[in-house]
């Protein structure tokens, strides 16, 4: 990397006000269909992004083509936008002359033969096939991987670098019988390729399809509702971790977030309490994009909002020192969770089970995108999932919308099991939750 | 873009050295302008350009892929070398001479956006801005982008398609948050044209914001949904994303033949109601959906997806083209060079009825009028869907009654098309969205006149 160092230190010289951004990443995508390998996929991508901040004005630009003229055009860009945004006093780079390379600790995936590579998604769409005759079709069976690196630098002589890695299966899978159609999908996220079973996988996807086959509808009414600890992790993540999150300082300062005053007041029942442990996750970093370090921070505690998540921008507006949460995206620095995750419970799933009579166990939700408003808290969601009856899991239920608020929810978060995945695809992982009281529609 | 012919004819060569029976290469470059405002501040401005290319092999029914950004001839050539390893095969693949396709200009563009001064696309933000706060003094934030790309694109394949495009697209969204006490709710509007900075000709800021601020205070007096199965009508433009999700992705190539469609199969079969006809139309002028080509390099078409309730045509790319020796459509599409093509909706919508909206709400007693839809997902294996609605009303006794929020619509794509029980007369095909799938988030408009349809589980909070 210290090439692309090197660049960047050339680029700034005689520059103020300037930040640089340099990734690259490799990708490997292998796709199983019918027993054969139907599709592969090499790639490199390379970017270099800059923001101009000169007199609390930010002016962004990036470019993919990597030439002395495109850089040039790239940073005049840059200035030329800085001049017509308006000033604010957000608008700062981070002004510490600090180095730091972080390891990332990438694994030998990017070692191991694409034969083998081959192999496992063959290998993991015939365990699928193997697992249950009423398996129709596996549509994907895919492994991935990306390996990278960020480079940032800005003309108060910070210089920080870090890798990645991580690597990938999915499978998405079609089960019928009768007039039946079921699907079942789930992409696991590993640090190694040794952490990835494809027989398990392929099996465990292919029960969770035939086991939702003959779902019926249900009436409309109230119920007590078990999210799963991936149904969970979606709805949660949803508010917890989108651009629209009421945590970000962001939202906060501008009227966008229910949460405004309500720093160390209750927000949600003991149960809920969130952490941000950037260095545990399968992408571990030791600073965020706009090279502030950053820390494990538990931002909600039994129910008690702790800390408002910032960036530069928001806690410069607040008065205050960024949390480590700015992310950088192409039009624009945004406020992100590094690693955020809702802290275990001590039960088991079937223990949530066991200590309602009657309700739902919900394991497939879906209309994220659309069906929620990050102000209001109000989501209507469609979903599938099991009746609960007499504390036991009991037939498969579809055609359902779960519609509730936020802001309620985590107040009624009576219980949560101790199965939160770390290897998620998700951007929040949260253990099986257990929701007293949530608003069903059924057919 | 400066590559010449003989280039492109030697990097198919060698991408086919070890084998295959059809490549192509994909160069791309683009510009992107992005400016945003919030809190009534021009908070961002942002350029870029997109630059890369990708080669495919296909072989039987199989592909590589592979892409870099950066691309140089030297890097290309790499790259040929690299796709033709993993292709690995041992016989030769075809290769024809190059016929230049000629353009057809469906996206006629006036003014450049590059040409116009950073100023007068700020200035637009904050008219835009002040017409939303106007509007109401319950307006309490306003969001507001401009958009405009410039996508210059070369694709040549073993066939002999030779083709340049250029595709310039601009729009303009404004979210605008209104609040009541401790309410607070949100307005969406957001047009967009395959065109350069004319757009604004059709489309003042004013407009488009207050169109976001009415949105936004009519939620404020709305109460929940109902819930339960009940008659829904679903008014034209963006109310056409029901068509796209509930059907549309299942024509697609994409799932029909790796047989993971409902629609497999079922060619000249009836599939909807006898009253519903539809079409994909990459060809529609300005439409922001359309190109002259698409991203194999054929021509873009008009496709009548289903006549008088048969499906008459799938949506057919080069790879499905192969699986289900069907021709191809002009549907291979994909978000950039990061992406090998599949084929996706273009300009996508339900023809005329001849019901006035009026027959249709007085038809019915208790129901849900949906004015403004907001988005959706849909599974092709089994077309389960789910969509929210952005502005919908209470029908009773055959009046429009209050607002409600939150309403959230799901059923079964093949029963809706069934259960489509009139079509309006007020077709509106200018619904604008960004489709995401396997190939990646590209630009679709949907449209229909309204319908009626039957049995729909409307999902909210009463």
């Amino acid at each position: 990397m210290d090439k692309q160092k090197n660049m960047l230190i050339d680029i700034l010289k005689g520059k103020d006000h300037s930040e640089l951004h340099y990734t690259q990443n490799k990708r490997l995508r292998v796709n199983a269909f019918q027993k054969k390998i139907a599709s592969f996929l090499l790639a490199d991508d390379t970017s270099l992004s800059t923001r101009v901040i000169n007199k609390g004005r930010s002016g962004l630009a990036y470019t993919e083509k990597i030439s002395k003229d495109s850089i040039k055009k790239v940073l005049k860009d840059a200035e030329e936008n800085c001049l017509f945004s308006e000033p604010d006093i957000g608008n700062v780079l981070y002004n510490k002359n600090e180095q730091i390379d972080f390891d990332g600790q990438i694994s030998t995936f990017n070692q191991i033969s694409t034969e083998a590579k081959k192999e496992l998604v063959l290998r993991m769409e015939a365990a699928a096939y193997a697992t249950d005759s009423r398996i129709v079709n596996v549509k994907y069976s895919e492994y991935g991987e990306i390996t990278g690196s960020l480079i940032i630098a800005n003309s108060y002589g910070l210089l920080k670098s870090r890798t990645y890695g991580k690597c990938s299966a999915y499978v998405y899978l079609m089960a019928k019988e009768g007039d039946s159609n079921e699907i079942g999908s789930d992409i696991i996220v590993a640090k190694s390729f040794d952490k990835i079973d494809p027989e398990q996988i392929g099996k465990n996807i292919a029960k969770k399809a035939t086991e939702m086959l003959g779902a019926q509808s249900i009436s409309s009414g109230t119920y007590s509702i078990i999210f799963d600890e991936q149904t969970a992790s979606e709805l949660l993540g949803a508010f917890i971790c989108s651009p629209g999150s009421p945590f970000y300082g962001e939202n906060i300062q501008k009227g966008r977030s229910k949460l405004a005053e309500k720093l160390n007041q209750k927000i949600g029942s003991k149960e809920f309490t969130l952490i941000d442990d950037p260095n545990a996750g399968l992408t571990p970093i030791n600073f965020d994009d706009e090279g502030v370090p950053t820390s494990k921070l538990s931002f909600v505690e039994k129910g008690v909002f702790l800390s408002i998540i910032h960036n530069q921008y928001s806690s410069i507006r607040g008065k205050t020192e960024s949390t480590g949460h700015g992310r950088r995206e192409r039009s624009g620095v945004v406020t992100s969770l590094n690693n955020p995750y809702l802290q275990n419970g001590l039960l088991t799933q079937n223990d949530l089970l066991k200590s309602i009579d009657s309700g739902l166990l919900i394991t497939v939700a879906e209309g994220f995108h659309a069906g929620l408003n990050p102000i209001s808290g109000d989501f209507s969601i469609s979903a599938k999932g099991f009746m609960v009856k007499n504390g036991i899991k009991s037939y498969p239920v579809k055609n359902i919308v779960i519609a509730g608020n936020f802001y309620e929810m985590i107040h009624r978060l009576k219980a949560k099991g101790n199965d939160r995945r770390v290897e998620t695809f998700a951007n929040f992982s949260s253990p099986s939750i257990l929701i007293e009281e949530l608003s069903v529609s059924g057919g | 873009m400066m590559y010449s012919e003989d280039f492109l004819q030697n990097i198919i060569k060698t991408a086919l050295m070890r084998g295959g029976e059809y490549c192509d290469v994909f160069i791309e470059e683009r510009d992107d302008t992005v400016l945003s405002l919030d809190n009534g501040k021009v908070k961002n401005i942002s350029t870029g350009i997109t630059a890369g290319v990708g080669i495919r092999v296909i072989y039987g029914t199989n592909s590589v892929y592979t892409y870099s950004s950066n691309p140089d001839e030297k890097l290309i050539n790499d790259l040929a070398h690299q796709t033709a390893k993993a292709v690995n095969l041992k016989k030769k693949g075809n290769l024809g001479e190059f016929t230049k396709q000629v353009a057809r200009n469906i996206i006629q563009v006036k003014i450049i956006p590059e040409t116009i001064n950073l100023s007068q696309k700020v200035e637009l933000l904050n008219r835009a801005n002040n017409a939303a706060r106007a509007y109401s003094n319950k307006i309490q934030e306003v969001l507001v982008q401009y958009l405009d790309n410039d996508q210059k694109v070369l694709i040549a394949n073993s066939e002999g398609n030779f083709v340049e495009d250029r595709r310039i697209r601009t729009r303009f969204t404004v979210n605008a948050i209104a609040q009541d006490g401790e309410a607070k709710e949100t307005g969406f509007n957001h047009p967009g044209r395959a065109m350069g900075w004319e757009f604004f000709d059709l489309f003042a800021p004013e407009d488009i914001a207050k169109e976001a601020a009415r949105i936004a205070c009519i939620q404020l007096d709305a109460d929940y949904a109902p819930q339960g199965s009940m008659p829904v009508i679903i008014d034209n433009e963006f109310g056409g994303v029901i068509f796209h999700e509930a059907c549309g992705h299942a024509l697609e190539t994409t799932s029909v033949a790796n047989n993971a469609s409902v629609f497999c199969g079922k060619h000249n079969e009836v599939i909807a109601s006898e009253i519903v006809s539809a079409f994909d139309d990459g060809t529609i002028k300005n439409s922001w959906g359309s190109a002259d080509f698409d991203d194999e390099g054929n021509p873009t078409r008009r496709n009548q997806l289903i006549k008088d309730g048969v499906l008459t045509s799938y949506m057919v790319d080069k790879l499905g083209s192969i699986k289900m020796d069907l021709p191809i459509t002009g549907n291979a599409r994909r978000e950039s060079y990061k992406f090998a093509p599949t084929s996706r909706m273009t300009n996508t919508f339900i023809a005329q009825g001849n019901h006035s909206l009026n027959e249709m709400i007085s038809s019915i007693d208790t129901g849900l009028y949906c004015k403004t839809m907001g988005g959706g997902c849909v599974h092709p294996a089994t077309t389960d869907f789910s969509f929210s609605v952005s502005e919908a009303y209470l029908i009773k006794n055959g009046h429009i009654d209050k607002p409600v929020k939150q309403a959230l619509l799901i059923g079964k794509g093949t029963e809706i098309l069934k259960n489509i029980e009139m079509i309006g007369n007020n077709i509106d095909t200018t619904g604008t969205g960004m489709c995401g799938s396997s190939s990646g988030s590209v630009p679709a408009c949907v449209g229909q006149p309204a319908i009626k349809v039957m049995g729909l589980v409307v999902g909210g909070r009463n």
